[in-house]
């Protein structure tokens, strides 16, 4: 396994790697050997500290995880695609539509690799449950999404310049929204065709970009869903997930109310409900290279996710709603 | 002393009238003289409250009194108005099921007439019942700081419409209903949010499908939608409303709010106090503790009422609410037909709106 990156969410990556038990950190590229020093020391076998070129050019290496930079996303996974690697992408996987497509294209020149971008709230325990419970027909056709979705403002790391910068992040509906609107549209199972948002600051008022939003989305199927989402709550973490599906015989509720919160002013227990997510999620990529499955989640699915997370931050600019078009 | 019960009567018994009926004779400060239907009303309008006066044990008026009393509006909605303004004009204090009027245009001309009336016209709200009026108190003693957003679910049981509503048609055929369920509900939600923010709504951007319903279907109407705010001062609110299969809560409607302020954050939940039983063959079931909301809020607006109509005063929920109300359903409806985000043009006040 090679890593692309060495911030915050490459270091996830790289624990839920080791705590899989199913991958061996080969090397990781970056521009920066001091953080990359310090990952490497929680690897059981030293990986080997290179730049992109190098790692892209290593037939040792069979699989990139590709983190650091967002704006940098597409063009590593396309790079990786080409020269013959499965690829993990950190989301957002690009900032732009044209920049994805250049992925897609590459994965469907390649069938036998298998590409994700990584939605890491799909693996939580909770999310797992209530797709697991919509998929196997428990409430019959999902018609009805409302996500009532509160984190913590303050966590470590959190609100660096870059996420600041919707040049470097896309903006907040493209950066944080991807969670959201990726679990409303796989809940619902059908296409969104138009979307309407708003966004706000909790409290600090010149933030430059909304911490908090909410997004109304049409679906081509009768369906509609509305996400709230708010990184301006008071305690750090996650205090508050809401999740209510209806369908057409019967509604799922997950409400972390519900849960036992476990939390000192120098301690934050994860809750059972979102636990492990991230080693879940490359536990499920790498099973599919093991097992030459495809992609747990389709590269076209994250496409039209992105699409609908760039016209949720295009009508939040705007404040019109957007129309969503299909890949001409 | 204990002062003497304000005579009332029940216009029309098309929707609600039994609950109506059932409250006033069982709140100390009204007492119940009949039902009454308008003349011109329909065979079915008529025959209903007939049917309705002898299930309660009451008497069929075949006018109002001539002395002021409380008219209870209970036709169906896109009646509301009319019989509101014949009890208005003959001298009466008012209070209208929901919504008050179909119409803004019907609304309007109401207000006009209460600032005109010697009796007091209101409409009903859930505002006044106890999860808004304690989410108020904590909010107004600075737990949460600024609010800066309010996220509502108002979703009617699909399992309880058989009993809830006497006749689909009553909220699905719009020459009796006014429209689908946003015109049936939505009207809880913004007065939570206006009573709890002090604010009026600016914008309206609604997404309404009908998903779930065949009778819906049939009828045109939506059985849900989905709605963002926006408030003044910049605060936000986002409801989703509608009938759905089933709703996540044992009562007839489940209603739950998420108050995210600048200092800390609210949940509340309109159905608890509940109690959970778990029998010997694995199942288990919710019950409600209490009343329930809905009786609970009506007792409550019936009591601000008593004291208003006893001191001469307005009641905490004046029909300028309502007609806020009315407006910013209206609005909704636009943007449906529109597509867009639509303003919300309040009416003319010529009474004082005491909610926000």
């Amino acid at each position: 396994m090679g890593i692309a990156g060495s911030g915050t969410m490459a270091r996830a990556h790289i624990h839920a790697h080791i705590s899989s038990g199913m991958a061996q950190i080969a090397a990781i590229a970056t521009s920066s050997t001091e953080r990359a020093t310090e990952l490497a020391a929680f690897c059981p076998e030293p990986p080997a500290i290179i730049d992109i070129d190098g790692l892209l050019a290593n037939d040792t290496i069979h699989a990139i995880d590709v983190c650091g930079h967002t704006q940098r996303h597409a063009d590593v996974a396309r790079r990786a695609l080409q020269a013959g690697k499965h690829v993990l992408i950190e989301k957002p996987p690009a900032l732009d539509l044209p920049a994805f497509d250049q992925v897609v294209d590459a994965a469907a020149q390649r069938p036998d690799l298998v590409a994700m971008v990584g939605q890491t709230v799909r693996y939580q325990p909770a999310v797992s449950e209530l797709i697991r419970a919509v998929d196997e027909g428990d409430i019959g056709d999902a018609r009805l999404v409302h996500l009532s979705w509160y984190a913590g403002y303050v966590w470590p790391r959190a609100w660096r310049g870059w996420q600041l910068d919707p040049d470097k992040s896309g903006g907040h509906l493209i950066h944080n929204g991807m969670h959201s609107l990726d679990l409303a549209i796989r809940l619902i199972g059908g296409t969104p065709i138009r979307v309407f948002a708003r966004g706000w600051n909790t409290y600090a008022p010149d933030l430059p970009t909304p911490d908090s939003f909410h997004v109304a989305i049409e679906f081509d199927n009768s369906a509609l869903a509305i996400a709230e989402t708010s990184y301006g709550l008071r305690p750090p973490a996650n205090p508050l997930r809401r999740i209510l599906v209806a369908g057409s015989e019967g509604s799922l509720l997950h409400d972390s109310l519900a849960e036992t919160e476990l939390r000192s002013p120098t301690h934050i227990e994860e809750p059972a409900s979102v636990r492990d997510a991230m080693t879940h999620e490359i536990a499920a990529w790498l099973a599919a290279i093991l097992n030459r499955k495809t992609s747990p989640i389709p590269l076209h699915f994250s496409r039209t996710v992105l699409a609908t997370a760039i016209a949720a931050q295009e009508s939040l600019d705007s404040g019109q709603p957007i129309e969503l078009k299909a890949r001409p | 002393m204990t002062a003497r019960p304000i005579r009332s009567v029940i216009s029309g018994a098309i929707r609600h009238a039994d609950s109506y009926a059932h409250l006033l004779a069982a709140h100390n400060d009204f007492t119940l003289l009949g039902i009454y239907e308008h003349p011109d009303a329909s065979d079915t309008a008529r025959t209903r409250a007939r049917e309705c006066a002898n299930e309660a044990g009451l008497n069929l008026l075949d006018r109002l009194p001539y002395e002021p009393c409380l008219v209870v509006i209970c036709t169906e909605p896109t009646r509301h108005a009319a019989a509101a303004r014949d009890a208005l004009q003959n001298g009466h204090h008012v209070l209208i099921d929901k919504p008050v009027a179909t119409s803004t245009q019907d609304v309007q001309e109401l207000t006009d007439l209460a600032a005109t009336s010697p009796g007091i016209c209101t409409g009903v709200t859930r505002a006044l019942g106890s999860p808004t009026t304690r989410t108020r108190a904590s909010i107004d003693d600075g737990h949460i700081g600024f609010i800066r957003s309010i996220d509502i679910e108002f979703l009617a049981h699909g399992a309880h419409f058989a009993t809830s509503v006497e006749r689909p048609e009553l909220v699905c055929d719009p020459n009796l209903s006014g429209g689908g369920e946003v015109m049936n509900f939505l009207g809880y939600a913004i007065d939570t949010i206006r009573f709890l923010t002090g604010l009026n709504p600016s914008e309206v951007m609604a997404f309404s499908t009908t998903a779930f319903s065949k009778v819906h279907q049939d009828y045109g109407v939506e059985d849900c939608a989905v709605i963002s705010f926006l408030l003044d001062r910049g605060v936000t609110a986002t409801v989703t409303v509608g009938r759905i299969p089933a709703a996540p809560s044992q009562a007839p409607n489940a209603s739950t709010w998420r108050i995210v302020g600048s200092h800390g954050h609210l949940t509340v939940n309109e159905n608890t106090p509940s109690l959970d039983l778990y029998t010997t063959d694995g199942h288990a079931t919710i019950r409600r503790i209490g009343s329930g909301v809905e009786d609970q809020a009506i007792q409550a607006l019936l009591s601000d009422l008593a004291i208003a109509v006893r001191a001469g005063n307005d009641p905490s929920y004046t029909i300028t609410d309502a007609a806020v109300t009315i407006a910013t359903i209206d609005a909704a409806y636009q943007s449906i037909l529109t597509g867009q985000p639509t303003p919300i043009a309040l009416p003319e006040i010529k009474t004082p709106s005491r909610l926000t």
